[in-house]
């Protein structure tokens, strides 16, 4: 662990999230529910 | 341990958000806009008189509670401490996005064209708000600091680009493919895995760390900056490594859209063998469209072939993400020990692609956008295809045409543009085509030449969904960039050393020569 990665005791110093699967999940997530919204609302 | 700081730092954001909202939508602003238009139409009223809105409302609401509430240790409380800095960064890339860029680009018109390419500066050097918004980022970091309130919202930067690359996925389809020539599928496929697998190798060889000659490899290979930023999360790249990247593609870029066209007209190429080779051989899209137009400025052929090219390299991008994928955890795993390659590719394998090749496949389905989309939907002269007729050319725009067609040289323009003066519109895709050479070719008035474009657009509409979500992986692409310029620190860059631009030039230069030998013998005037 380097000094930057040291500072965060939650996540990384690239991500607040705890593994990157976690990361991708949450991107899935809002990219599905951004997908969702555009198909309603146009 | 509690995150949430009581600071009144995204309060002052929110109220400057609507600040900007409200000088736009007042019209207090309006004599900036148009000394920001330069002459043209602005082109981000709509979002500025709309986002800062809603999001200075949430900025406000939440940066009350964040201030003056009481806050405790928990889940939320964590995720809601990266709040601030997310609206920090957001707040940066509108004002990027809507007012720097836009002045660089004033300064940059006011300065001339660069000599015989026919371009600015600003155009050349692709200063646009991307670009812009990283340097924006590396320069808060290196010269100021990102305050502690915004930390954790840096930390977002990465959510926002994977989300955008997924969402990247709804802009392809089927449809797309049929337009794609057998050879630009070959050549392109012949030299971008090659590119790939020349880096990796090189890379190997000098002993570069895997996430650098990774990430470099995408981006040598595919398409520049956007395959750079869908590979950087699979071969866990760091923010160095991607910036290095970047930084060499644009170079490299840069440096052959002067040269290319040099070359091109040294060894007397057609339109479409300089077209293949810009597409193939230049690693950016604005530097392959700048180059196929410094190639032939007066017409739109060589960029059409060059960007029937580029389309293809950026298709490709999923096997190489795949690729990267699989052979980032199989060097990974065996430099430690002996492993399950289908175990850890399962364990590892980054979900976001999968996500991607999800919205692509539902692309397929013409969920967001019918097929019909692709190839112009209105180009029938019957009511039944939808076009309306509000849309059709005014008398005095026809007069206009008609007093200008003299003007007009080459036949099959005379042609098109007598039966867009017959009819009011275009009437099909190959006169579609043939306008628009047309207006490049800048033979008529500026009056006449924004008819033209008016015509154009009455019949070739972009679906609703695919702009609306063209507007959202800007934005998400924007908001990542601008967090990702904010980890690049000068002392992580002296680290880095300078070996990517020793294998970029290597690689980049083996790749344009290469591909212009093999444009040379196989490709005739006809694709």
């Amino acid at each position: 662990m380097n000094e930057q990665e040291a500072r965060f005791d939650r996540g990384s110093a690239l991500s607040i999230f705890g593994s990157d699967r976690r990361e991708d999940f949450m991107a899935l997530v809002f990219a599905l529910a951004i997908a969702f919204g555009v198909y309603v609302t146009h | 341990m509690v995150y949430t700081q009581k600071s009144p730092a995204l309060f002052i954001i929110g109220v400057i958000m609507l600040a900007i909202w409200w000088l736009a939508d007042s019209g207090t602003m309006a004599p900036y806009i148009e000394h920001l238009a330069n002459g043209k139409k602005y082109a981000y009223l709509s979002e500025l008189t709309s986002l800062p809105l809603y999001f200075g409302i949430i900025s406000v609401v939440i940066g009350l509670w964040q201030w003056l509430g009481v806050h405790k240790e928990n889940h939320w409380d964590y995720y809601s401490s990266s709040i601030a800095g997310g609206m920090f960064i957001l707040l940066i890339a509108m004002l990027v996005r809507w007012f720097v860029a836009p002045e660089v680009a004033v300064v940059s018109t006011s300065m001339g064209k660069v000599g015989d390419t026919g371009s600015y500066i600003h155009k050349l050097l692709g200063l646009n708000y991307v670009v812009l918004g990283i340097v924006t980022g590396i320069i808060i970091v290196n010269v100021f600091r990102v305050p502690s309130w915004a930390e954790n919202g840096v930390r977002l930067s990465r959510l926002g680009l994977k989300t955008g690359v997924i969402l990247l996925g709804t802009l392809y389809s089927a449809a797309e493919l049929k337009n794609l020539g057998g050879l630009s599928i070959v050549m392109i496929g012949f030299f971008v895995l090659g590119s790939v697998g020349l880096v990796l190798w090189i890379g190997a060889r000098r002993r570069i760390p895997n996430s650098m000659g990774g990430v470099l490899s995408a981006g040598m290979g595919v398409c520049g900056v956007s395959a750079t930023v869908a590979a950087a999360p699979v071969v866990q790249a760091k923010s160095v490594e991607i910036a290095y990247t970047i930084g060499t593609i644009l170079i490299w870029g840069v440096g052959c859209m002067f040269i290319f066209p040099i070359i091109g007209n040294l060894l007397g190429m057609s339109y479409v063998q300089f077209g293949a080779w810009a597409g193939t051989g230049i690693l950016n899209s604005a530097q392959v469209a700048g180059a196929a137009l410094a190639y032939q400025p007066d017409g739109i052929e060589t960029l059409k072939v060059a960007e029937i090219f580029n389309i293809t390299r950026v298709l490709v991008l999923p096997i190489i993400v795949l690729w990267l994928a699989v052979w980032y955890v199989k060097r990974e795993e065996e430099a430690t020990h002996t492993v399950n390659v289908g175990t850890v590719i399962f364990e590892k394998f980054p979900v976001f692609v999968l996500g991607f090749i999800l919205m692509f496949a539902l692309s397929t389905t013409g969920i967001f956008a019918p097929a019909n989309h692709y190839k112009g939907k209105y180009f029938g002269n019957t009511a039944e295809t939808g076009f309306k007729e509000e849309k059709l050319l005014k008398a005095e725009q026809i007069a206009v045409l008609q007093g200008e067609a003299g003007k007009v040289q080459r036949d099959d323009r005379k042609e098109a543009l007598q039966r867009l003066i017959d009819n009011g519109k275009v009437m099909s895709i190959a006169d579609d085509d043939t306008l628009r050479g047309l207006i490049n070719a800048k033979v008529l008035s500026k009056d006449a030449n924004s008819i033209l474009k008016g015509a154009h657009k009455a019949v070739r509409h972009t679906a609703k969904k695919i702009k609306a979500f063209r507007e959202w992986i800007t934005w998400l692409f924007a908001f990542g960039l601008v967090g990702l310029g904010m980890q690049i620190t000068v002392g992580s860059m002296r680290q880095a050393g300078g070996q990517p631009a020793v294998i970029g030039g290597i690689v980049g230069f083996i790749k344009a020569a290469a591909s212009l030998v093999v444009v040379m013998m196989l490709i005739s005037e006809t694709v």
